[in-house]
């Protein structure tokens, strides 16, 4: 009983090297196994570990069950095979799995990745596609004057119905920190710039106290029109308009972002949590340090919470020096 | 600034772009069904050589807030570019301006979008016009054939060629097709060769 269970111990082992090594002189583009198999096996002992990437998933089961065949009474080499497969070739070696046979027909040269079954011509056609990355959100090499463009005069949504302004983001794209806010207001609408009323005032007076100027800064909104009686944007407007400032971040690629009040923030980080609970501590944005805090405009009805404000602004400011080049 | 590009000349269509997406917007607002919809509207130059018309929006459309994104829209570049096509030469659109199923489209959404279409493209005056798909082929030539039958020859669109093909998502799922739609921009390429000094 124990000398099967050692004997199973030692066809295991042995199945799975022959399948690594198989996969090694596979990688080195060898086309046949015949005759080589047991010096190979010593040969390639060693080098095993290396050759674990890409085992074709045809090579172990076909090899296993061939060894267990032979496991009561060893068969000779040409036994037949346990998948019968139609084919043209004569096969050179037993239980060599299909993989390899069509190997054969292939010019000899290393194969990383061996691909089953090469596609013909006609769908290589027009090149593979690699899977979307968010570089394709805009035009590669696109400005902040071509997002504007893009924007033009919109009318993606209903918000544009009641607007005397877009009000587009304000500032230069090599600015380090990003102010996002909800949407303008009756005195951005009537501007067409960001945070100019008594709120913005108000921001301004925050960029000031972490030693910056508000020319230093680039400042916008998730929704670039002012909503009727300034409700908050639906999610279909908000998601409507987002794209364009999400342009303008991958233009920018700011250092920090801070996120004004809860709307902002949750459009932009896409979570169910609110400010009060993220605010403070640093989320991520695509690897842009995101700073959630109250909105100016909250401070002006709650001049109590510019302490927590403070509190956050200093945390984005002592980043800022932290990283500065 | 863009007003002058919209401008109407004698003959032509009076209506500017954002005059005819606002009218589809409030239509369509106005409705249930469409009320919480994002709308992904046409872009590119007017009299461009070509109008790219699709069927939908899909969800990388509407990340990004441009028709024709994501591995399809890479498709649809890659097509063009076969025939020396670069996107920013084509105005790109689709007949449904909202993301959808396939088979959310009913004859009732056709009869609510079609007529914007028509109009966004008599503003737009494309040279020729390449229709992706069932859908768009359908609407713009009134038919009921199926894109299988159509694809492969011009056919008129209100005076402007029109070559029906496959649509790139489908080619995503089956690329046997691409050769079918290689020897229709073939066809294109001739008739943009062939047309180039008339305009």
């Amino acid at each position: 009983m124990e000398d099967q269970t050692q004997a199973r111990e030692i066809l295991k082992s042995l199945t799975e090297e022959v399948s690594e090594v198989a996969t090694y002189l596979r990688e080195l583009g060898v086309e046949t196994l015949e005759g080589t198999l047991p010096s190979a096996i010593e040969a390639s002992a060693r080098t095993s570990e290396k050759a674990k990437v890409a085992r074709p998933p045809a090579v172990a089961p076909a090899l296993r069950r061939n060894a267990n065949a032979e496991r009561p009474q060893p068969s000779p080499p040409e036994a037949p095979l346990p998948p019968p497969k139609p084919s043209t070739s004569t096969p050179r070696v037993a239980g060599e799995p299909p993989a390899f046979r069509q190997q054969t027909a292939m010019p000899k040269k290393p194969v990383r990745k061996p691909s089953p079954d090469p596609p013909a011509p006609r769908e290589t056609l027009f090149g593979d596609i690699t899977p979307a990355d968010d570089l394709s959100l805009g035009h590669p090499g696109e400005t902040f004057e071509d997002i504007r463009r893009d924007v033009g005069e919109c009318v993606r949504c209903p918000l544009h119905q009641g607007r005397t302004h877009i009000v587009h983001t304000e500032g230069s794209p090599t600015a380090r920190l990003l102010f996002v806010g909800e949407a303008p207001g009756a005195d951005e609408d009537a501007t067409g710039r960001p945070f100019v009323g008594r709120a913005g005032q108000l921001l301004n007076k925050i960029i000031e106290a972490i030693g910056l100027k508000r020319d230093d800064v680039l400042i916008g909104n998730v929704n670039r029109c002012r909503p009727p009686a300034n409700r908050t944007p639906t999610t279909e407007e908000a998601r409507t308009c987002k794209p364009f400032l999400l342009r303008e971040i991958n233009v920018a690629r700011p250092d920090v972002i801070v996120v004004l009040g809860n709307t902002a923030m949750k459009n932009l980080l896409d979570t169910k949590e609110g400010i009060t609970r993220l605010r403070g501590e640093f989320q991520d944005y695509k690897g842009i340090k995101v700073m959630p805090t109250f909105h100016p405009a909250y401070l002006l009805r709650d001049p109590s919470k510019k302490r927590e404000v403070w509190a956050d602004m200093k945390k984005v400011r002592d980043y800022l020096n932290s990283t500065k080049k | 600034m863009q007003d002058s590009l919209f401008t109407a000349q004698s003959g032509e269509s009076s209506e500017t772009l954002e005059e005819i997406n606002d009218e589809l917007l409030r239509r369509a607002k106005s409705l249930p069904q469409f009320k919480d919809r994002v709308f992904i509207f046409g872009e590119g130059p007017m009299r461009a050589k070509a109008a790219v018309v699709g069927e939908s929006p899909g969800p990388p459309d509407v990340d990004s807030g441009r028709p024709f994104m994501g591995p399809a829209g890479q498709m649809l570049d890659r097509i063009l570019g076969s025939v020396g096509l670069a996107r920013a030469d084509c105005y790109l659109t689709n007949t449904v301006k909202i993301i959808c199923q396939g088979d959310e489209i009913t004859p009732e959404w056709l009869s609510l979008f079609t007529p914007y279409l028509h109009r966004e493209l008599a503003v737009v005056r494309p040279r020729l016009v390449i229709s992706f798909g069932n859908t768009p082929t359908r609407a713009l030539l009134r038919t009921k054939k199926p894109i299988s039958q159509l694809r492969g020859e011009f056919q008129d669109y209100e005076g402007t060629p029109l070559m029906p093909t496959f649509n790139p998502a489908y080619l995503l799922r089956d690329p046997t097709k691409k050769r079918e739609v290689w020897e229709d921009m073939k066809k294109i390429r001739a008739r943009l060769a062939s047309t180039q000094n008339d305009s």
